[in-house]
């Protein structure tokens, strides 16, 4: 018996076997030669409707394509503008915070010059002839112009967003001054006119401590406000200008103690020039502590920080050129924003606690912008690796 | 004595720069939208073009015996070759209308209908 050939194992699944590439030739070569005339008639109206179809959509993703250039080279041209734009507005933005801050620091100081000049004017006042009183009265005239340009200076001040209630403060002291000064060329003059010699030597001691009273009662007022100020501001560039405020009120009490020195040699009762230096003078060593328990600076302090980092994240933004530190940046982004919401709730607290917090809001908005900018720079940063690499997303 | 005839222009300036600057940004989103709605485009014409030349090539190259499939491809082939000048200007004008990017999807879809499938019963673009 012969042997039966071993059946094969029934194949489960039979995988197409693919053709060789000289299979596949042969396959259609002979689907060419096998056509019929209706099949070639057929093939050869694909050939017509395809090309057709074929060239007309490749005429116009060419076309498309072109366009794409010009927009990104469009695109760029106005990315540059607006790196350029950007950069000027920091300047411009910059120069005018600087502007504001001067003008008001120029107009402080004006006021107290003009105070300072009454001060003086006053003091040649009891040494003056008939013809000093005519100066005297000129310059009186011109004290009261150059209020009326402070008063002017003030509004304006206003108007372009300068905060004046500290620089108010000092207007009643000038005002008060002025209103002395006039009433005192008065008398001289009456006492010059009427010629009471006697009186007169008499009257100048008087006048000398009359003078250092109100100049006590004006530093003591300005002291307070000074003080208050120190512990409620909550500007920290303004802090420079509250010691240079500091100094000159040190410098007036040196002046006044001179004057109260030189009145102590006309035996005159000084009991109560005495009491009312004593504010003064411990409103002076007061000054450092006040800066120290201010909360809106150390606040205020915290933003600048954060702002400078925002401001360092912009440049950052502006000179990034691929999308893995663009991604970072955008995680920045939401992290800074999750820092002014931070913010905002700390000053929620504050407000909770009773205390007015207008002033540190100011900053804290321009916090918030500083981020909104960071964001729109991010977002052309992103526009502009989109379009010079080809990948927009 | 500060000058604040100075510091107001300069505030008026900025504010203006600002205004102008708000104003490139919003060309800038445009130019954007308009480039990436063109990217897509080019995508689905991509995408349109290898279709159409798979099925051409594969008629041309004898790979299709069967004559119903020629057949078939000649009619859809036809068909598409009847309407397509018209598709494409239609298509032209959507690409030329201003465009918000909240509508870039739906006009996409749009424009895939009738531009891919050359479905002419879709509502083309209002001029």
């Amino acid at each position: 018996m012969s042997e039966q050939p071993q059946a094969s194992a029934p194949a489960e699944k039979q995988l197409p076997v693919p053709m060789t590439d000289a299979e596949l030739r042969l396959y259609q070569q002979e689907s060419l030669l096998l056509d019929d005339d209706y099949t070639t008639e057929l093939r050869l109206q694909v050939t017509y409707y395809g090309e057709a179809l074929l060239n007309r959509v490749k005429y116009e993703v060419e076309l498309l394509e072109k366009e794409m250039v010009a927009l990104s080279m469009v695109f760029n041209e106005f990315l540059d503008e607006v790196k350029v734009m950007d950069d000027k507005i920091g300047n411009l933005s910059t120069s005018i915070n600087q502007g504001k801050l001067q003008a008001a620091k120029e107009v402080d100081q004006t006021i107290k010059q003009e105070v300072q000049t009454v001060v003086e004017q006053l003091r040649l006042l009891p040494r003056a002839d008939l013809d000093g009183v005519e100066v005297l009265y000129q310059n009186l005239d011109a004290l009261h112009d150059n209020y009326q340009v402070i008063e002017e200076q003030l509004k304006t001040l206003e108007e372009i967003g300068v905060k004046t209630e500290h620089l108010h403060k000092n207007m009643p002291a000038l005002e008060k001054g002025l209103q002395q000064f006039g009433k005192s060329i008065e008398e001289r003059q009456m006492t010059l006119l009427v010629g009471e010699q006697e009186k007169e030597e008499k009257v100048d001691y008087d006048a000398l401590k009359q003078e250092l009273t109100s100049m006590m009662i004006s530093q003591r007022r300005a002291m307070i406000n000074h003080l208050r100020q120190a512990q409620t501001m909550a500007n920290p560039k303004e802090v420079e200008l509250l010691r240079r405020n500091q100094t000159g009120f040190e410098k007036s009490y040196k002046q006044i103690m001179q004057q109260f020195e030189l009145l102590k040699q006309s035996g005159l009762d000084l009991t109560e020039l005495e009491n009312d230096l004593q504010p003064i003078a411990s409103g002076l060593s007061q000054f450092e502590r006040a800066l120290a328990s201010n909360q809106f600076l150390k606040f205020t302090e915290k933003i600048y920080e954060e702002i400078e980092v925002v401001n360092e994240q912009i440049r950052d933004a502006q000179a990034c050129d691929n999308f893995d530190d663009l991604e970072i940046l955008r995680e920045n982004v939401e992290a800074l924003y999750e820092n002014c919401d931070a913010f905002a709730e700390e000053l929620e607290e504050l407000e909770n606690q009773g205390l007015n917090i207008n002033s540190v809001i100011e900053h804290y908005e321009v916090l918030r912008v500083s981020v909104e900018q960071l964001e729109r720079v991010v977002q052309d940063s992103s526009n502009r690796i989109g379009i010079t690499s080809g990948t927009l997303g | 004595m500060y000058n604040s005839t100075r510091l107001k222009y300069a505030i008026e300036t900025l504010r203006e720069m600002n205004r102008e600057r708000g104003q490139i940004s919003k060309q800038l989103g445009a130019l954007r939208g308009r480039c990436q709605f063109r990217e897509e485009v080019i995508d689905n014409l991509y995408d349109y073009y290898d279709v159409v030349s798979g099925d051409y090539y594969a008629v041309v190259d004898g790979l299709v015996r069967s004559t119903e499939a020629i057949e078939v491809l000649r009619d859809y082939m036809r068909d598409h070759h009847q309407v397509i000048e018209d598709q494409m200007e239609r298509m032209r004008v959507m690409l030329d209308q201003p465009m918000k990017p909240s509508q870039s999807i739906q006009k996409l879809e749009k424009l895939t209908n009738f531009v891919f499938y050359m479905k002419n019963n879709q509502a083309g673009p209002t001029p």
